[in-house]
């Protein structure tokens, strides 16, 4: 043992433990471990660790993998979604009996990690979201595809973009209640959208609502709205480009929500914050 | 274009590690997916050995992404650290879990890609897009920061005192 001589680092300890060492110097630091307990003590410790990291996550990698993130399935948008097990789709389909659930997910500005992670990746993956045929979607970006559908065959309607109009607000409400189990007819008003009027439309699990909003310049807005038939938690906003328009879309509270129409993300960030705010209100 | 089968076997394993990495719970597999997304969409064919590295690189960006953009919303609240302080109360997680979220994410990257993920030291350099180097002082910290918020208080240069092996707790007094 060469006293002094290229001594034994912590650097070296660590690439004992890890097998990044060769031959001679594993030799010299096993000798080294015999002599110093307390550097014996530190590999242990890591090797403690090492098992106890390994046992924490190990069983994450045998579970089945989730829907969403199948890649035999064929997907219609490229957009991240929050993953959907398989037997909460079943419920889905399914679906005999619908809770309202307004899911409202304009998550700019909602603090939760989930809507942190889509907010970045919308703002900076944006070369994720062009689509792509073939690929199954979760249930978030089926209602975000029914969404835009609709918005397309009704907001330049120039007959009858909606059934019926915001001066008959309250029959709405009645309506959309009645059918859709939705209370909430939302105002944007503090944004600057004025209440076109809306309509009862087919949703992914029932009946849903179909809001047109209009701006000061004419343009108009889509707000679509369906209660989910089951409650599982908030999901984030996802946000899934058209060609020309947008749709944000998430859950809120049980309701599955989506806005669609092109504003400026300011706009979208006020529209959409509001939308979840009143949906909260209205679910107890 | 980069086979979808090859990219299927390694779901589970970026899974878990985007689990532990991110302290998101459930929603790790976002990440997961954005990440599937993004390698599917390259025009480049990835050979096998390459596309673990590349897909867990990915990953890894991601997520620095992610905590980025929300440092940014935060401003002037303490850095962003895992996802974990945000996990829902009550939830179950491995003490070793908790633990994890003392350390700075890049110090977790490379204490997962080694310990867990299996990487050896160079190929999670790679991942990490830093010299192996930079990999081990990382790994170092991160090993010395988790045993010191899991109660140990262990300093490298040796003494003449307490000569048992740890097999739990060891208090070092100098």
């Amino acid at each position: 043992m060469g006293k002094g001589q290229d001594p034994v680092t912590e650097a070296d300890l660590h690439a004992f433990l890890d097998e990044e060492i060769g031959a001679e110097r594993r030799a010299k630091v096993a000798e080294h471990l015999e002599h110093k307990p307390l550097d014996a003590a530190l590999v242990d410790t890591w090797r403690t660790q090492n098992e106890a990291l390994r046992g924490a996550f190990a069983r994450i990698a045998r579970e089945p993998v989730p829907l969403s993130l199948s890649l035999s399935q064929p997907l219609t948008v490229r957009a991240t979604t929050v993953p959907i097990s398989a037997r909460r789709l079943d419920l889905a389909r399914t679906a005999r009996q619908r809770r309202v659930a307004i899911v409202s997910a304009i998550a700019f500005l909602a603090g939760s990690i989930a809507a942190a992670t889509s907010a970045i990746v919308v703002q900076h993956l944006p070369s994720l979201f062009r689509a792509e045929p073939g690929i199954s979607a979760t249930i978030g970006r089926r209602i975000a595809t029914r969404a835009a559908a609709m918005y397309r065959t009704f907001a330049n309607d120039r007959t009858r973009p909606v059934e019926v109009a915001a001066a008959q607000k309250p029959e709405l409400g009645r309506w959309f209640s009645e059918r859709t189990g939705l209370s909430l007819i939302p105002d944007f008003a503090s944004e600057g959208l004025k209440l076109v009027g809306g309509r009862v439309t087919p949703g992914e699990f029932g009946a849903a609502g179909f809001l047109l909003y209009e701006m000061g310049t004419g343009e108009r807005i889509g707000v679509f709205l369906e209660r989910a038939p089951d409650d599982s938690a908030a999901e984030a906003m996802r946000a899934t480009p058209g060609d020309r328009n947008t749709s944000l879309y998430g859950r809120e509270k049980g309701t599955y929500w989506a806005i669609i129409g092109s504003l400026g993300d300011e706009r979208w960030k006020q529209v959409a914050q509001h939308l979840i705010s009143q949906i909260r209100a209205a679910t107890p | 274009m980069t086979s979808r089968e090859a990219i299927e076997t390694l779901t589970p394993g970026l899974r878990r590690y985007a689990r532990a990495l991110t302290g998101l719970g459930n929603g790790a597999d976002e990440i997961v997916q954005a990440t599937l997304m993004r390698t599917l969409e390259e025009e480049r064919r990835w050979r096998d050995d390459e596309l673990k590295m590349r897909v867990y690189g990915t990953l890894t960006q991601l997520n620095r992404q992610r905590q980025r953009a929300q440092a940014v919303r935060r401003q002037g609240e303490a850095p962003p650290g895992r996802g974990g302080a945000l996990a829902k109360p009550g939830s179950r997680r491995d003490a070793i879990s908790k633990a994890l979220d003392v350390l700075a994410t890049e110090e977790r990257e490379a204490l997962l890609l080694v310990v867990v993920e299996g990487f050896s030291y160079q190929e999670a350099a790679e991942i990490i897009g830093a010299p192996k180097a930079t990999l081990v002082a990382r790994l170092m910290r991160a090993r010395g920061a988790l045993a010191a918020a899991q109660g140990f208080d262990l300093r490298s240069r040796p003494s003449p005192t307490a000569p048992q092996r740890a097999a739990g707790h060891l208090r070092l007094v100098k």
